[in-house]
């Protein structure tokens, strides 16, 4: 259930120059594909940020993320013990998305596809389904952006391709290049998470090879409040506007108009 | 919580000072749950208009900050809203169920729009709201809001056919333009207003990383200021105003400068945001500040 609390961060660490993953105190309770908004409470900012939450444990949980601007480097720098407000969990996971799309519950095989950062929201989905045969597909443009590769590693029932456009790490090229090579016919569904030229592609590379295995993808706006009240996370659909923060962030890829 | 604290404005009353503003609560609904409904004195939706719109294309909201530090927010929401038939018959009587005080915010693109929204309710509704707000300063929509909220003939006429539609308490919420409030007040009052929102955002705009220029209604801790010379001065010229002080408030020291400065309600927007119960969190610390006022 959604709710607001004020705690701190127990742990920080540098995983790759302006990559962390920082571990916040407190149980919370969501499903794969989820976001927290996060603020620091002892330095003012108008607007808190989304996160994904990327894994949780007994009584912790973590987001993984890149610094972009002022707000992500204030929290790289923010040492253990800073007290942060946590408003979460957010936004319709991808469990409740299969439901909402009346997409089987039970996949056996799944694909997922990651475009950089966005291996945070799909990393607890690739735990959650850990029984299930699962491949991954994770691009980035170069080595640094193939982050947390052991934990990957350890996921149990994965089978991996990693592309890079320079070609320093796996396949030289981009996700699609790949998909080429994917029986689709095997999967029960796909999901996705990255930058939306990623998830542009994808879309087309779905309609234009008629693939017929659904695709969800989780999708990013700028977002105010992350519950709902300001209306200022539209994504357009094929229904009008809906709330990233609400609605998504999962999207089905045939109602997004991209 | 009860009778700490009462105010009054046409047949109403409140019973906290702490009031959540439009567009920044959603419909109030989303924040059951969180928001101890309570404590709060009441809630204004985001605004209403006759027809459905879609609302501007993203990105709707952009931050102006001063050496890093974030000061305040600029948003072009563009009213995105269901329209008044489905807000009426499918979320209104949800809304109504809260335990606090229910202000429908309208909108027109014309003036008779705004009669219209209100007449609907009235005749439609099997549980109306407690009062209207009516949104003569929106800065982000091409028709209507602040063109009219900056106009003597169109703020007569918008109250003048809205009093004649509803018995219920009408608020007018202004842009922050000092001088311009002092004239308009006047009108509004003749042709029976209740009371006053001062204020809404301000229309501005700021360069983003891209050089782009975002234009929107600039709200946060940048529009206290100003918002608080707007009340003093509505104040001076009419004493008997009633005024609920809006305006990038984040503290109970912050609602204190606003009641202190004349208004009679406190309304709570941006730093919604940042903390959903905020609300809720300055309503408690104010118990004493009314406590001390009824002692002196
Ligand atoms: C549902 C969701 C989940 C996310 N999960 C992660 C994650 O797990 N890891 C991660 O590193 N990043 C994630 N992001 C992106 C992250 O929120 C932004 O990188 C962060 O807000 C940038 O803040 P900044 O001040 O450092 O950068 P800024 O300089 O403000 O902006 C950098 C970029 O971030 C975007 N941005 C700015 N403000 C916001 C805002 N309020 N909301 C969303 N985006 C904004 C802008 O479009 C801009 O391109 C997620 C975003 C969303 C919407
Ligand atoms: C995202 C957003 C949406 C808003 N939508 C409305 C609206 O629909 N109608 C209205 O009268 N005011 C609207 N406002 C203005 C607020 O109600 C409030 O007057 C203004 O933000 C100043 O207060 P603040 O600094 O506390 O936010 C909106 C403000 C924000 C930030
Ligand atoms: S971020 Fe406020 S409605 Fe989505």
């Amino acid at each position: 259930m959604l709710k607001v609390f004020e705690t701190e961060i127990i742990e920080s660490s540098e995983l790759s120059p302006s990559t962390y993953i920082v571990k916040i105190n407190g149980s919370i309770s969501y499903e794969p594909g989820q976001f927290v908004m996060v603020s620091l409470l002892e330095q003012f900012s108008i607007l808190p940020r989304p996160f994904s939450i990327f894994y949780a444990e007994n009584g912790n949980f973590s987001i993984l993320f890149k610094v972009f601007g002022g707000w992500t480097k204030k929290l790289a720098e923010s040492p253990k013990n800073t007290k942060v407000r946590v408003v979460g969990p957010c936004g319709t996971g991808f469990i409740s998305a299969m439901k909402r799309y009346k997409i089987t519950h039970s996949p056996s095989k799944i694909l997922f596809i990651a475009g950089g950062l966005g291996i945070a929201s799909l990393f607890s989905s690739m735990i959650h389904f850990s029984k299930e045969q699962k491949v991954l597909i994770f691009g980035g443009r170069t080595q640094q952006d193939i982050i947390i590769r052991d934990r990957i590693e350890s996921v149990p029932n994965l089978d991996v391709h990693i592309t890079t456009q320079d070609g320093s790490l796996g396949t030289k090229g981009v996700v699609t290049d790949v998909l080429y090579n994917i029986p689709f016919d095997d999967f029960d569904i796909a999901l996705c998470c990255g930058p939306v030229p990623m998830i542009k592609a994808l879309k087309e590379f779905w309609d234009r090879q008629a693939v017929k295995v659904p695709l969800l993808c989780s999708m990013e706006e700028r977002m105010a409040c992350g519950i709902g009240i300001c209306f200022s996370c539209v994504v357009k659909t094929s229904d009008n506007y809906k709330l990233c923060c609400k609605y998504g962030p999962v999207f089905l890829h045939s109602e997004l108009i991209l | 919580m009860q009778n700490w604290f009462k105010a009054e404005i046409g047949n109403i009353k409140f019973e906290s000072p702490v009031i959540l503003a439009s567009g920044t609560a959603g419909y109030g609904i989303e924040l059951e749950g969180i928001v101890d409904f309570t404590k709060i004195g009441g809630i204004v939706t985001k605004g209403i208009s006759m027809r459905d719109r879609q609302g501007n294309p993203p990105p709707r909201i952009s931050e102006f900050s001063i050496n890093g530090t974030t000061i305040g927010l600029l948003n072009s929401i563009g009213l995105q809203n269901p329209g008044v038939k489905h807000f009426t018959e499918k979320i209104l009587p949800q809304i109504m169920r809260l335990p606090t005080m229910v202000i429908v915010n309208v909108f027109g693109e014309t003036e008779k729009e705004y009669a219209e929204v209100i007449k609907f309710i009235e005749n439609e509704s099997d549980t109306p709201p407690h009062a209207y707000e009516l949104n003569l300063s929106c800065p982000n929509t091409e028709k209507g809001g602040i063109e009219f909220g900056v106009n003597t003939k169109s703020v007569a006429k918008i109250v003048r056919k809205t009093r004649k539609v509803t018995k219920r308490p009408i608020i007018v919420k202004f842009s922050p333009f000092s001088e311009i409030i002092k004239n308009l007040m006047k009108t509004a009052i003749d042709e029976g207003a209740d009371a006053f929102t001062l204020v809404n955002s301000i229309p501005a705009a700021v360069r983003d990383q891209k050089g782009f220029f975002f234009k929107g209604g600039l709200s946060g801790p940048v529009l206290k200021p100003i918002a608080l010379r707007c009340i003093i001065e509505a104040k001076e010229k009419f004493p008997d105003a009633k005024i609920i002080g809006c305006g990038g408030i984040y503290s109970e020291k912050d609602a204190v400068e606003f009641l202190d400065a004349g208004a009679i309600l406190i309304q709570i927007g941006t730093a919604n945001f940042l903390d959903p119960q905020i609300g809720h969190r300055i309503a408690e610390k104010l118990i004493n500040y009314f406590k001390e006022k009824s002692q002196r």
